[in-house]
């Protein structure tokens, strides 16, 4: 009997597995680096040209936002970004990555859309992007006072995304 | 209007379909004859709507109707007029009206089965089935996916043509590979429709000829697709182990062993009961196949539509059918008849092979789906690529190899007697040769060699019918299909071996007048330069290609950026022939006038194409043979 | 799109360059739909495989250079899975699934 029932038995879970995977199916990539330090890098300022390492950027609790003008993601969230760095409130730096882009056009876009980091490193061969696994533009880590990072979200940032999944990791650390 | 015509023959294929169903369960209709003449002729009227409406389609696609929202998202007036043709098939909705189109056509066919007319209750049956299948089908087109939905407002010019699907090869494959999948509904409907009538081994006899032909069309489909693969991808790689790859490859595995059971179904009555789940699980995995590539639920070069809604209708009629096929199965299926095996029996040998061909399309099955079902118990994400397929899947190919040879060797109902004595001397012949290759090729490793013989093994006991006949063609007609099968089987196994073990790929700038070399060959890089195409504009290098100072050959690959698209597309310079194929991609711009280029040399790699060429060509003959026996014995 | 960064691998001896091939084809292309980063022309592809050729130059096992990149992708980033725990079913399936079918073909063959 079972030899009779056990091809109608694999079939429904493999069905089952495949209604669930169609519903819940997640595309963002898990980062293996939530809960270790951020990698170590020597960077260019983008404005004043002073190389920063990671030491000297941790501290305090900051985002570091990956962005370069060629994408399409950052153009979307950059307005929240501004708006976010505005707010007394929070008082968060945002600390920005500019990501294999072109100095000038980085400038104009942060004279004409606003400027929202406190600092903004350019890595333009991507090599730390690489470090930082970074795989698509926009990205935005949220690091604690010793570097380490705490939580990473992929693609544009919004008011909705930032309250339901970064300030409930913000209220942890204070 | 055209469009509205189209909506109306789908509706009127719809009812056709309903008809064709309810006429092989209605008690309305008691007398036989007339049922058969109801469900013949809305057979025949199912397949002339859709004909209408396919071509109805076709129309507003030469017309570049683009009120019509699917010519509008997958055509515009720059397109060349041979790929609006393709463009009917080339987003999600011309290709499920393809897929019933083909699925009516082989119900059509079915119907006109003259050897089938001897067993109503099982024709009847299954057509209905296969009605069934249509209806399904048809209403998720009209629910979900209608190819003739109108866009409002009229935009001027449409999206067009995805720049990958713009390619000779990609106006044939999913025509051929479609055929393959839908076919194999034939057997799958004529085993479920013996276990519902007369449930014997009657149905296996049946079943055969469209068993092959379905799994014909999807060897041609598979190599069609690799082939394509190869020169469009861009990259010189001509199998990537891709779930919409996979999900052709399954049910390949499954139609192979579906045909070899079915042999010793017909022949000796045995294996009833195998025979009937392999035909089920065909046509289960080609719904499968459906599935993947259409939900997107896995991630695939070759996805181009996808949508989760259509996902879920396409999960409730797999579900649908093969549950029930599976459930009538699990009921209905009689004790197979009892008798002991001879283990060295032809019978107990295609088994055996069966067991490695269900194995093959297992792991695969496992491979594919795995990512997905850790994800689903949250378990992470991981990748599972051509580095475990290629190492699996030799668990059952190495043993499946060496049995086929031997399979060929023996008798039916009993041990083969002096088996060695007659295998002996094709062993002997095998390994000469095989060592060959080191001697040509220089020595790659153990698993190489091995590869190497057991392709040369396959062939040669392949042939070994002809040898035995004193080389007569018509004397040895009857095993043509077996060696024309197994040679084809073989010389792929043999492409594939020599060209992942001696293969050369190598990536090198170059500059002008600069040349690179690959193995004996000499590219030289005299010329980059622009040019436009219809419809895209292409940044085109001259290379020259040579041996020992020798010029062979000019190939000139190509970039493209198609004015549709963003995308960079690759088309490479290939210059083949039975031994070798060279292939070059221009890579990227490196500055100060040299480019990166990529360059292959690939031994023996066209007999990967040719050798399932080989093995259709022992599926037609097959099929012509058992039309003529039938005719004969009339 | 910007940059033209020059990855070609034409410094590599034969047998680095063979290792090369090998790599880049065994690491998945995380922006493209289901390629390896030697398939793709994505920007990540390639500086993905300029960062492999420099770790190959630099003397590095491949077994240091996958370990790189688990560490900041992830396993997803290998097409070929490492034997765990989880993975445990998938690399035994060819032993489990020929037995599973042997035993089968055994009671058929009764």
């Amino acid at each position: 009997m079972t030899r009779r029932i056990l091809p109608l038995v694999i079939f429904f879970v493999l069905m089952g597995f495949l209604a669930q995977s169609l519903f819940d199916s997640d595309s963002e990539l898990p980062s293996p680096l939530i809960g270790k330090s951020i990698p170590q890098f020597t960077l260019q300022n983008l404005i004043t040209e002073e190389m920063y390492s990671n030491e000297e950027i941790i501290g305090e609790i900051s985002l570091i936002n990956v962005w370069a003008t060629w994408c399409v993601g950052c153009e979307i969230e950059h307005e929240f970004l501004v708006e976010l760095s505005q707010d007394e409130n929070l008082d968060i730096p945002i600390i920005g990555l500019n990501w294999k882009d072109d100095d000038q056009l980085a400038k104009l876009w942060l004279n004409q859309l606003g400027d929202p980091y406190s600092i903004v490193l350019k890595d333009p061969e991507g090599k730390t992007a690489i470090d930082f696994g970074v795989y698509g533009a926009p990205e935005t880590f949220l690091i604690d006072s010793n570097g380490i990072i705490r939580f990473k979200h992929i693609g544009p940032l919004d008011r909705e995304i930032f309250e339901r999944d970064i300030l409930p990791v913000l209220g942890e650390l204070n | 209007m055209i469009p509205e015509l189209g909506q109306i023959f789908l509706v009127a294929a719809l009812a056709s379909a309903l008809f064709q169903f309810l006429g092989g369960i209605s008690p309305l209709l008691n007398k036989i004859e007339n049922i058969e003449t109801f469900i013949d002729r809305v057979t025949t009227f199912q397949t002339i709507s859709l004909v209408i409406c396919f071509a109805l389609l076709t129309t507003s696609f030469l017309q570049d109707d683009f009120s019509v929202l699917y010519v509008a998202s997958n055509s515009n007036t720059a397109l060349p007029i041979g790929y609006k043709f393709a463009a009917v098939w080339g987003g999600h909705e011309g290709s499920l009206l393809l897929w019933v189109l083909i699925l009516s056509l082989w119900t059509l066919l079915l119907s006109k089965d003259k050897a089938l007319k001897s067993s109503p209750d099982l024709r009847i049956q299954s057509l209905s089935i296969l009605g069934l299948i249509s209806l399904g089908f048809l209403i998720f087109i009209l629910y979900t996916s209608n190819p003739f939905e109108r866009l409002f407002p009229i935009p001027l010019q449409g999206r067009g043509l995805n720049p990958l699907l713009q390619d000779p090869a990609l106006v044939i494959h999913p025509p051929t590979l479609y055929a393959g999948y839908v076919g194999l509904a034939v057997p799958f409907s004529l085993a479920v429709s013996s276990l519902l009538t007369v449930n014997n081994h009657q149905w296996a006899k049946h079943a055969r000829s469209w068993t092959i032909l379905s799994w014909m069309f999807l060897t041609g489909g598979i190599a069609l697709g690799s082939w394509w693969a190869y020169y469009e991808l861009g990259w010189g790689g001509w199998w990537f182990w891709d779930p919409v790859e996979n999900a052709s490859l399954m049910p390949w595995f499954i139609a192979t062993a579906l045909m070899h059971s079915l042999i010793v179904t017909e022949k000796r009555e045995l294996f009833n009961g195998f025979s009937t789940l392999l035909a089920i699980t065909a046509f289960s995995l080609s719904l499968l196949g459906t599935f993947l590539v259409r939900s997107g639920v896995l991630i695939s070069v070759h996805s181009f539509a996808s949508d989760p809604q259509r996902g879920l209708f396409i999960l409730v009629l797999l579900a649908f059918f093969s549950g029930s096929a599976l459930m009538i199965y699990s009921v209905k299926q009689k004790k197979n008849k009892q008798e002991k095996l001879h283990p060295l029996s032809r019978e107990s040998l295609l088994l055996l092979n069966n067991v490695f061909l269900c194995a093959s399309a297992g792991l695969v099955l496992i491979g594919t789906i795995y990512p997905l079902i850790l994800e689903m118990l949250d378990l992470g994400k991981i990748s599972v690529g051509p580095p475990y397929f290629n190492f699996v899947i030799l668990f059952p190919f190495i043993p499946l190899l060496i049995s086929i040879g031997v399979a060929v060797f023996s008798n039916w109902s009993h041990d083969s007697k002096n088996l060695i004595k007659k295998v002996s001397p094709i062993i002997l012949g095998a390994i000469v040769l095989s060592l060959l290759f080191p001697l040509i090729y220089g020595w790659a490793s153990l698993l190489t060699l091995v590869g190497v013989l057991l392709a040369l093994w396959t062939i040669l006991t392949g042939v070994s019918p002809l040898i035995k006949n004193q080389f007569s063609i018509n004397k040895s007609m009857t095993y043509m299909p077996m060696m024309l099968g197994h040679i084809g089987l073989g010389l792929m196994i043999l492409g594939i071996t020599v060209t992942s073990s001696y293969g050369i790929t190598f990536d090198d700038s170059m500059g002008i007048e600069q040349s690179s070399t690959v193995g004996d060959y000499e590219f030289r890089l005299t010329e980059i330069g622009k040019r436009n195409g219809p419809n895209y504009l292409a940044q085109y290098a001259t290379i020259e290609i040579s041996k020992d100072g020798e010029y062979i050959e000019t190939v000139y690959p190509e970039k493209r950026v198609y004015d549709s698209s963003t995308m960079g597309m690759t088309e490479a310079g290939i210059e083949a022939n039975l031994f070798r194929d060279l292939f070059i991609a221009i890579g990227e711009d490196i500055g100060g006038g040299s480019w990166s280029m990529h360059l292959q040399y690939k031994p023996l790699l066209r007999l990967i194409w040719y050798g399932p060429i080989v093995m259709m060509m022992g599926g037609l003959i097959r099929v012509f043979l058992s039309k003529r026996t039938i005719g004969s014995s009339q | 799109m910007f940059f033209t960064s020059g990855i070609s691998a034409n410094e590599l001896d034969t047998n680095d360059q063979m290792r090369y091939q090998s790599l880049i084809q065994e690491v998945r292309c995380l922006v493209c739909q289901n390629q390896s980063v030697a398939e793709s022309n994505a920007e990540l592809a390639k500086d993905l495989r300029r960062e492999i050729k420099l770790q190959i130059q630099d003397g590095k096992s491949d077994i240091e250079i996958k370990t790189y990149l688990l560490d900041r992708y992830g396993e997803f980033i290998l097409y070929e899975p490492a034997f765990t725990q989880k993975t445990f079913f998938l690399w035994f399936s060819p032993i489990i699934l020929l037995l599973m079918f042997y035993g089968w073909f055994r009671k058929i063959g009764n």
